[in-house]
């Protein structure tokens, strides 16, 4: 699997001011059906592990403080 | 042995963090307590969280709520439908709606005569699907209500009741309603009544002049469903309404009531220039059967909409029986 880590943009991105993983949330990791998010464990925000995206949307959907974006691709909108 | 102790140990640790001075974590505790499957113990807790100082772990903790039936819980949820924070009441609204016991219903309606607008539509909207015998005297009385969203919401519950002595009340706010959204639901109302139809028809009629195309649309729907023949030439007139989407209606009706009478109206909207239109008038002339219509219907063979060119193709078979 493709590690996200060289790449300048993913398509799930997270408003670190508005993230609260660092108050124990894994709302956005758990819904993920692919489980490529994950919680940066330094910075205390969730964040995209792997760039496997299927767009289906819970992440941003059912995060408690709207702090997920999922930016979905022109041509799949 | 070992994965009850576990399960207990993780339940205490969010316990713990339920009483945590963040409201933050407080907040992602009532998230995380849901996911256990101790309802014996997570029940209490959310009340507690319920009741907390913070709007937003409050509006979790309602959101939580959601299919937990006992007395204790649906009293909390009632008391949170006047929390000053919207979106408390709004998620308490939203939890009491998904009630499905009628044994809940007693709770409701004893709550309803001290309630007062949002509080009020709200406990209605719960009592709906409950369709409990009790609720009916008290949603009469709310069709009184000088709130817009508490009218409308005893229109439901009404509707589900489908009591023959609320027919007289709805049709009554089915035509002189102030506000055009309660005439339309009233309206709608009325298509679950099959008591007395010689008292819903004037009303329906009335309700075909209304100004407000929405209401004119429901009306022609209900006439259809309700499958009334006399209804006809005035489904036939509203063929002419200035707005296609009432005409649709119609014609589904009309179709659905398999009137002969309505084949040269029907032809004609064959060919209106909206092609949902002429889709909804190829199927009711399938419906109808009527051998008049063949000509018109193998001209919409030609239509530029595929969809309209296979449902005349359709509704041609269904004619000649082919």
């Amino acid at each position: 699997m493709p590690y996200a880590l060289n790449r300048v943009t993913v398509p799930v991105t997270v408003d670190a001011d508005k993230c609260i993983a660092d108050k124990g949330c894994t709302v956005c990791v758990d819904v993920c059906p692919l489980d490529v998010l994950a919680i940066d464990l330094t910075k205390g925000t969730a964040y995209m592990k792997f760039d496997e995206c299927w767009y289906c949307m819970p992440c941003e959907k059912d995060c408690p403080t709207g702090a997920v974006n999922v930016d979905i691709p022109y041509l799949l909108r | 042995m070992n994965e009850l102790a576990n399960q207990n140990e993780e339940i205490s640790a969010i316990l713990a963090r339920l009483i945590d001075p963040d409201p933050g974590v407080r907040r992602i505790a009532v998230l995380d307590l849901l996911d256990t499957d101790d309802y014996d113990l997570v029940a209490p807790a959310l009340l507690q969280a319920l009741g907390d100082q913070d709007a937003s772990v409050r509006a979790e903790a309602a959101i939580a709520l959601e299919g937990f039936e006992t007395p204790e819980i649906i009293r909390g949820l009632l008391m949170a439908l006047t929390d000053e924070a919207p979106e408390v009441a709004k998620a308490a609204a939203q939890s009491l709606a998904e009630l499905k016991s009628p044994v809940t219903g007693v709770l409701l309606v004893t709550a309803l005569s001290t309630a007062k607008g949002f509080q009020k539509a709200s406990i209605l909207r719960a009592l709906r699907e409950l369709r409990v015998p009790a609720s009916l005297a008290p949603a009469l009385a709310a069709l009184n209500d000088t709130d817009d969203t508490v009218r409308a919401a005893a229109l439901g519950v009404l509707g589900y009741l489908k009591a023959p002595s609320a027919v007289g009340p709805i049709a009554v706010l089915a035509t002189s309603d102030k506000a055009p959204q309660v005439r339309r639901i009233a309206v709608g109302a009325l298509g679950f009544e099959a008591a007395d139809l010689s008292a819903i028809l004037p009303a329906l009629i009335t309700a075909l002049r209304d100004e407000f195309w929405q209401v004119r649309e429901e009306s022609v729907a209900t006439l259809g469903k309700l499958g009334m023949d006399q209804g006809v030439p005035y489904l036939i007139e509203a063929m002419m309404d200035e707005y296609w989407q009432v005409r649709l209606k119609a014609a589904r009706s009309l179709g659905k009531l398999r009137s002969r009478e309505a084949v040269p109206v029907l032809s004609k909207a064959l060919f209106h220039q909206v092609s949902n239109l002429r889709k909804e008038a190829a199927v009711a002339l399938g419906e109808v059967g009527d051998a008049r219509a063949i000509p018109a219907l193998e001209k919409a063979l030609q239509d530029p909409d595929p969809d309209v060119r296979k449902l005349a193709g359709l509704a041609l078979s269904q004619i000649t029986g082919k």
